[in-house]
């Protein structure tokens, strides 16, 4: 490839294919598991492949428009879509992933410092800024979640949407399907953040989600199956704008398919066999993980800004150190997830028992036998 | 035996109704509020149940552990008094619990608002306009109350046998009426129906125990009887729960039989005959293996054409030595409704290959459960949709009297009546195939989906370079609508082929 495109798109080797499709499976087992999208492995993934991280977004974003629309099919016909829920979210997300969009391309055509560095620079640091600060908010969240919940509460914290409701902000939007009273500037508000989060880091699920079940009081799987139904519209607005842009790099789509669309039906069926507070666990660590992948390469774009005086000889041990962790995390997660999925199937035997009277009609005198039983 | 619900929103108007009938009966009289009670005693957050239920449904989510044990809690209590003879229990929606039991005489009394109006003024001392915002209020609590527990409207007139209005009855009237009422064959304790609440009984003595127990408490357990034999599933995330469970329910009375299956949902086969050897039988099993769900078995009996518009002669019941459950056709078509089973006896009778459908399941480690039913489509679809746990109903072999091309008619239309009434997924034996399965069809599709989704990734590899410069380019700028154009029509493509390939391939290995 010669002119500005090799500027923009990476050379694909068979070596660079096969890790592209391995971040696709990872990435895929990882969404299918937690259900919301495993573009906080895939994004970082691919920029540490070499891949400009405004192109990473973009094909990123343009990946999980298919993905949104197959998924969301299957959760339309569970009855867990509240269209109008996606309706109004929408109206704003729109605007957040518009802004996203033109801050990126800004950041990208600012071009790179002085220093010997990439072009981008500014656009990568920008992303994984935001990808940090992000997902270790969520990542706490969960732990916290996962160790400090009282017996016997499984459900979600109301705290923030009980507080809401006692504003009483008209207009209120009666949500249907959820079951849910919003009002109206705080599902717009929601969208808004979330179209933003999806456009810059392509993972607005986990803003999408959260706010549906903490602030708008939504059913956890009415907030799963419409931020599934949302994803394919910001999916395809979020594609439509990049692409616009030129910064979709569809070989790197076809490739992330490849690995991804294989990868969501085991992670999937994990979410059947694995206890909820496995789940909650394991995604917060791998996150976390991805959190500290991404951090290591910070120092990295800031003297390619010609903000951090450092030797550009240490750019090749962040990355590969950035690159090493989190493949680490996404190996380790989906090797856990492959674990739970194989053992349960192997568990999956039942108990069959009489309870018969052995020796009288006293109570005392059942006894339990179990007829070839494997519990 | 006569056991009689009443439901109503005004507390008074049931009480009052219900005291004078247990009076006319010579039974007690047991009122929500006792059972309130007794369950508050019991350390069921039952105030912050309803606090939660008043104040949104997010709050339900967080205490869906609180509701299973008051329903199993309330259940068990009921179903005892019912167990031991004449009852009268009245409530908000009391009528759900023995929804299924023929013989439990379920009404529904309409009060007579202007009269409750007073009483609430001069009880709170409000004046007329707060006091009718106080009741609004109260009833749309209510209803969110019992769409909460049972996930029905309140008043949804399908639930009940009569409902009363009491703006022009007395209460003394009402009770010498549904005194007459209960006289009628229809609502007068047979074999079938003593042993569909037996059965009930026994569930819910099963269910409150797992619920009470710490070593079961904790797990999300579903729990059926039927004759002496109780069914758990259990999810396959609490695996260990299943070695808890023979220990917990050891000595429970009535129950010599226990079956715990591990599942991850429930699938619903209805059919008029089962057969164990028949293809579909053998369909279902693949799906239930692959989802790793339970099969739970009901036996629908549809009224047959000469018994249609016949004068009510009471209910005719045929004994037999199955097991499981056979359930007579009803006379008339308004006396039935409900999931019966039989006497108890072990054998082989005419039951529609209920008994060796269910011992062929539970060898097969899937059995959910299996029960009888007749009566209209309709009132199928009043049970099902009172139970939310399948994921997947599948309508078998269906009013097998008729003649094939009617009964092909009638089988899909009970198909879509059922898809229209309730959220879950309802197909036909015959789109079992189609739908889930793995044949020639999907051979074929998968091959075409395969060889579309080679095509497209062999021509993006094979050009890339042109491509990415029309899609990026500068000297391309000018195509800009179309490069993204083509961005926004291949990329769904290629998932939809892919994707489809890869979904038909875990098919075929048998791992979706």
């Amino acid at each position: 490839m010669g002119g500005p495109i090799a500027e923009l798109f990476i050379n694909i080797h068979l070596s660079g294919a096969i890790q592209m499709v391995l971040l696709g499976f990872i990435g895929g087992v990882l969404s299918g598991f937690i259900g919301s999208g495993g573009a906080f492995f895939m994004t970082p993934g691919m920029m540490n492949l070499g891949v400009h991280g405004v192109v990473a977004v973009a094909s990123n974003v343009t990946h999980k428009f298919g993905k949104a629309m197959i998924g969301s099919r299957t959760h339309t016909t569970m009855g867990n879509v509240d269209k109008r829920l996606a309706f109004f979210m929408l109206i704003t997300a729109a605007a957040g992933i518009r802004l996203a969009v033109w801050i990126m391309s800004t950041l990208f055509q600012s071009g790179a410092g002085d220093h010997g560095g990439a072009s981008g620079a500014t656009a990568d640091l920008y992303i994984s800024i935001v990808f940090v600060a992000i997902l270790t908010v969520v990542g706490l969240s969960m732990l916290k979640d996962v160790f400090g919940k009282e017996n016997g509460q499984t459900g979600p914290s109301t705290k923030i949407v009980d507080f809401l409701r006692g504003l009483h902000l008209p207009p209120v939007i009666h949500l249907k399907v959820a079951d849910a009273r919003v009002s109206l500037w705080i599902l717009l508000l929601g969208g808004l953040a979330t179209g933003y989060m999806a456009g810059t880091i392509g993972v607005g699920g986990f803003i999408g989600v959260p706010a549906m079940i903490y602030v708008f009081g939504v059913p956890t799987a009415v907030a799963a199956g419409t931020e599934l139904y949302l994803a394919m519209f910001m999916g395809a607005f979020g594609a439509l704008n990049y692409a616009w842009e030129g910064y979709v790099d569809i070989r790197l789509v076809l490739l992330l398919y490849l690995g991804s669309l294989l990868g969501i039906h085991l992670g999937t069926y994990g979410v059947k066999v694995v206890s909820e507070k496995v789940i909650r666990l394991v995604t917060a660590v791998i996150i976390l993980l991805c959190v500290m992948s991404r951090a290591i390469a910070i120092p990295m774009y800031l003297r390619q800004i010609n903000v951090l005086a450092m030797d550009a000889g240490w750019d090749v041990y962040l990355n590969g150190a950035s690159k090493a962790l989190l493949f680490l995390s996404g190996i380790a997660g989906c090797s856990a997830i492959l674990y739970y999925v194989i053992r349960a199937y192997l568990q999956r035997k039942k108990v069959h028992c009489s309870i018969s009277e052995s020796v009288g009609p006293e109570r005392a005198n059942y006894s339990l036998h179990a007829k070839g039983v494997a519990v | 035996m006569a056991v009689v619900v009443i439901s109503s929103v005004d507390e008074r108007a049931r009480r009052e109704l219900a005291e004078c009938l247990a009076k006319k009966l010579g039974c007690e009289s047991i009122s929500r509020e006792q059972m309130i009670e007794r369950a508050t005693e019991a350390g069921i957050p039952l105030g912050k149940l309803e606090m939660a239920v008043v104040k949104g449904s997010t709050s339900w989510e967080r205490l869906a552990r609180a509701k299973v044990r008051y329903l199993a809690f309330i259940m068990r209590a009921v179903s005892e008094w019912a167990m031991k003879g004449n009852v009268v229990y009245h409530g908000r929606s009391s009528h759900m619990f023995f929804q299924g039991i023929p013989h439990a005489f379920k009404v529904c009394v309409v009060p007579d608002s202007e009269a409750r109006l007073r009483h609430t003024m001069e009880r709170l001392n409000l004046d007329w306009e707060k006091a009718g915002d106080y009741l609004r209020k109260l009833d749309e609590d209510m209803e969110n109350w019992a769409h909460f527990l049972h996930g029905v409207a309140l008043t949804s007139p399908e639930h009940f046998d009569v409902v009363l209005n009491l703006k022009n009855m007395s209460i003394q009237s009402a009770s010498a009426f549904l005194c007459s009422m209960l006289q009628s064959p229809e609502f007068q304790p047979t074999p079938a129906s003593l042993a569909a609440l037996k059965s009930l009984w026994l569930a819910a003595q099963a269910r409150d125990r797992l619920m009470r127990d710490e070593r079961t408490g904790w797990a999300d357990l579903n729990v059926t009887a039927q004759g002496r034999r109780i069914t758990t599933t259990y999810m396959p995330g609490q695996s260990r729960v299943a070695q808890e469970i023979p220990a917990v329910l050891s000595d429970l009375e009535g129950a010599d039989d226990l079956v715990c299956t591990m599942a991850t949902t429930n699938i619903l086969w209805v059919a008029e005959m089962f057969d164990p050897s028949a293809p579909l039988y053998g369909q279902i099993m693949d799906v239930a293996r692959r989802w790793g769900a339970a099969v739970e078995i009901m036996r629908f009996v549809a009224p047959s054409e000469e018994t249609k518009g016949e004068p009510c002669a009471g209910p005719e019941i045929t004994p037999d030595a199955c097991g499981i459950g056979h359930v007579p056709v009803p006379k008339t078509l308004d006396s039935t409704g409900g999931i019966h089973d039989d006497n108890e006896e072990e054998g082989q009778g005419e039951d529609g290959g209920l008994a060796v459908t269910a011992e062929r399941l539970i060898e097969n480690n899937v059995f959910g459960g299996a029960s009888t039913m007749s009566g209209r489509t309709d009132g199928l679809a009043s049970v099902v949709r009172s139970d939310h746990r399948y994921s997947l109903v599948v309508v078998g072999d269906v009013f097998t009297s008729k003649s094939p091309s009617i009964r092909v008619r009638l089988k899909r239309e009970m198909a879509g009546m059922l898809r229209e009434r309730i959220t879950v997924p309802v197909i036909t034996g015959e789109e079992l195939q189609e739908r889930f399965l793995f044949g020639k069809r999907q051979l074929t599709q998968l091959l075409v989906f395969a060889a579309a989704a080679v095509v497209l990734f062999l021509v993006v590899f094979t050009y890339q370079e042109p491509i990415l410069h029309f899609l990026a380019g500068p000297e391309w700028k000018g195509w800009r609508i179309l490069a993204t154009a083509g961005v926004a029509l291949c990329v769904p493509l290629f998932a939809y082929f892919y994707g489809g390939a890869s979904g038909l391939i875990f098919k075929l290995l048998k791992f979706r």
